[in-house]
């Protein structure tokens, strides 16, 4: 019997979607399904703290990364 | 149309010998837009469709000519001395609507140029596109709703304003149905002449005082009765307001005021990212300064550069990168033009007025900050059959909801479930006969 949820679909790159797992894995109440690679299912309500968290997590990433380059 | 008279449901079959077996894509999404809009009711089983009763009625009132009257206003004699041109109604619309437009924009203006403009917008009008989130509240910015208003026609704006006012009045316990009948009205009136506002009801009046602020209709309150001559009150519409239900632009063009100049077009974008704009308009200025970095400014020109912080700041803010590219294009300069109509004989790319470098760097900025994408909607899953599966994602592609399918997991994710899940429950059902007649041959 097909059973029906309702949410948002979060598609992004392998890695970004992996961030995104790491983030879930501190609380656990953002993911409900975890699709394949590049797609998750996501809480509606969640979403917009989750994306405000993933930019955080890059902006720190992305920052490390030009350190490391200007060095 | 052929249902209007016909007294009984239609039914699925005879629909489909209506149209080309080729066209069924477009006879689904047809039904399901008719659906959502109330139009249609669908009876299930066996599938039939009629329309629903007061649009019968209103439809064939309004074919057949009956109905009340009044509908396109009651003209009026306004003495010589206060009677207006059509060229004033203009002139007059237009300050208005660009005393709201340059409101949404205003919180970027240059220092300096603020001052210039007289900002009479008033408070009702500005509470109004807070309340419809073009504008945002708490900081006073524009929003992307905000942003694409801006890149929208005249026309398209005033409508979307007005459906925003109908909505917060609905909210507040008026009646919607008096004031729509009467922007319909408006749209059918002649501009240049007076209208009478003694027929109109209450709550007509009240949407004819804030249509003033908007800038659609220019309303004379009635005098006193002690003044002399007394005369009743009246209203003109404008442009702005006469055009509400034809294609026509809404505002015409006109040498002497300055969004005149973006009817053909006043920026150069160079391939090093400066940006000159030939306009003198604190509106237009203020419309740029949301997504480029402006440093120099003289009588007619400005020139600015677009940075990865300007365009970064205009993505913050929502505004996407295609709306900024369509925005420059379309208010590209002349000589832009005509150097792109050169590129194309040359074999290149039509489409790119811009510098396509340009382009490029801007929608990699937006890519950048940009790197999940999330749809909401429905995941369907746990089908037992892969016909079954196979059956609604293709039901769901021809809806054109669907937005993406694991074959694999027999997943699929759907933006609406109504009409989907309405085609589910009917395969299960055929699914239960079929399996009752195979028992009964069994047995």
């Amino acid at each position: 019997m097909p059973r029906a949820q309702r949410g948002v679909l979060v598609r992004a790159d392998p890695s970004i979607k992996a961030i995104i797992v790491k983030i879930d894995a501190e609380r656990n109440d953002f993911i409900i399904e975890d699709i394949d690679d590049e797609c998750i299912l996501v809480k509606e309500d969640k979403y917009p703290e989750l994306k405000v968290k993933l930019e955080q997590k890059l902006q720190d990433t992305v920052k490390k990364v030009e350190d490391s380059s200007s060095e | 149309m052929a249902m209007l008279y016909a007294p009984f449901p239609l039914s699925d079959r005879d629909l489909l010998t209506w149209i080309q077996p080729g066209s069924r894509v477009q006879k689904d999404a047809a039904i399901d837009t008719l659906k959502r809009l109330h139009i249609i009711k669908i009876n299930p089983d066996p599938r039939t469709y009629n329309l629903r009763k007061n649009f019968e009625i209103s439809l064939r009132r309004a074919l057949s000519g009956g109905g009340r009257h009044n509908s396109f206003g009651v003209p009026c004699t306004v003495p010589k001395h206060a009677q207006l041109s059509v060229p004033d109604l203009d002139a007059w619309a237009r300050g208005q609507w660009e005393a709201i437009l340059y409101f949404m924009v205003g919180s970027f203006a240059i220092q300096g140029t603020s001052s210039a403009v007289p900002s009479d917008t008033t408070r009702k009008v500005k509470d109004m596109l807070v309340e419809g989130l073009l504008v945002d509240a708490r900081n006073s910015k524009i929003t992307t709703a905000g942003f694409d208003f801006l890149l929208r026609e005249t026309n398209v704006q005033v409508w979307s304003l007005l459906v925003i006012h109908l909505i917060s009045r609905k909210n507040s316990g008026a009646d919607v149905v008096e004031m729509l009948s009467f922007i319909f009205m408006l749209g059918s009136m002649d501009l240049g002449r007076a209208y009478s506002t003694s027929p109109l009801s209450e709550s007509q009046l009240s949407l004819l005082s804030d249509l003033h602020d908007y800038g659609l209709v220019k309303h004379s309150p009635p005098t006193a009765a002690s003044a002399f001559p007394a005369t009743p009150g009246y209203f003109y519409p404008t442009r702005l307001a006469t055009t509400l239900s034809s294609d026509t632009s809404a505002l015409p063009a006109d040498p002497t005021t300055s969004t005149d100049s973006a009817g053909k077009g006043y920026i150069i974008l160079e391939t090093n990212y400066r940006l000159y704009a030939y306009t003198s308009s604190p509106l237009l200025i203020s419309i740029l300064a949301l997504f480029t970095h402006l440093h120099t400014r003289f009588p007619n020109l400005v020139s600015g550069k677009l940075t990865k912080s300007s365009i970064t700041s205009a993505l913050a803010l929502g505004i996407s990168s295609s709306q900024i590219l369509r925005y420059l294009s379309v208010h590209a300069h002349p000589q832009m033009l005509s150097r792109s109509h050169n590129a194309a004989s040359a074999n290149l790319a039509v489409r790119s007025i811009l510098p396509p470098t340009v382009m490029d760097q801007v929608s990699l900025w937006e890519v950048e900050r940009e790197r999940v994408q999330g749809n909401a909607g429905y995941l369907i899953k746990d089908f037992d059959k892969e016909s079954e599966y196979e059956q609604v994602c293709q039901y769901a592609q021809d809806l054109n909801v669907l937005v993406k399918k694991w074959d694999a997991k027999r997943m699929l994710f759907v933006t609406q479930i109504n009409q989907v899940g309405d085609f589910m429950k009917r395969l299960k059902n055929k699914r239960v006969e079929k399996g009752k007649k195979a028992g009964g041959v069994a047995g």
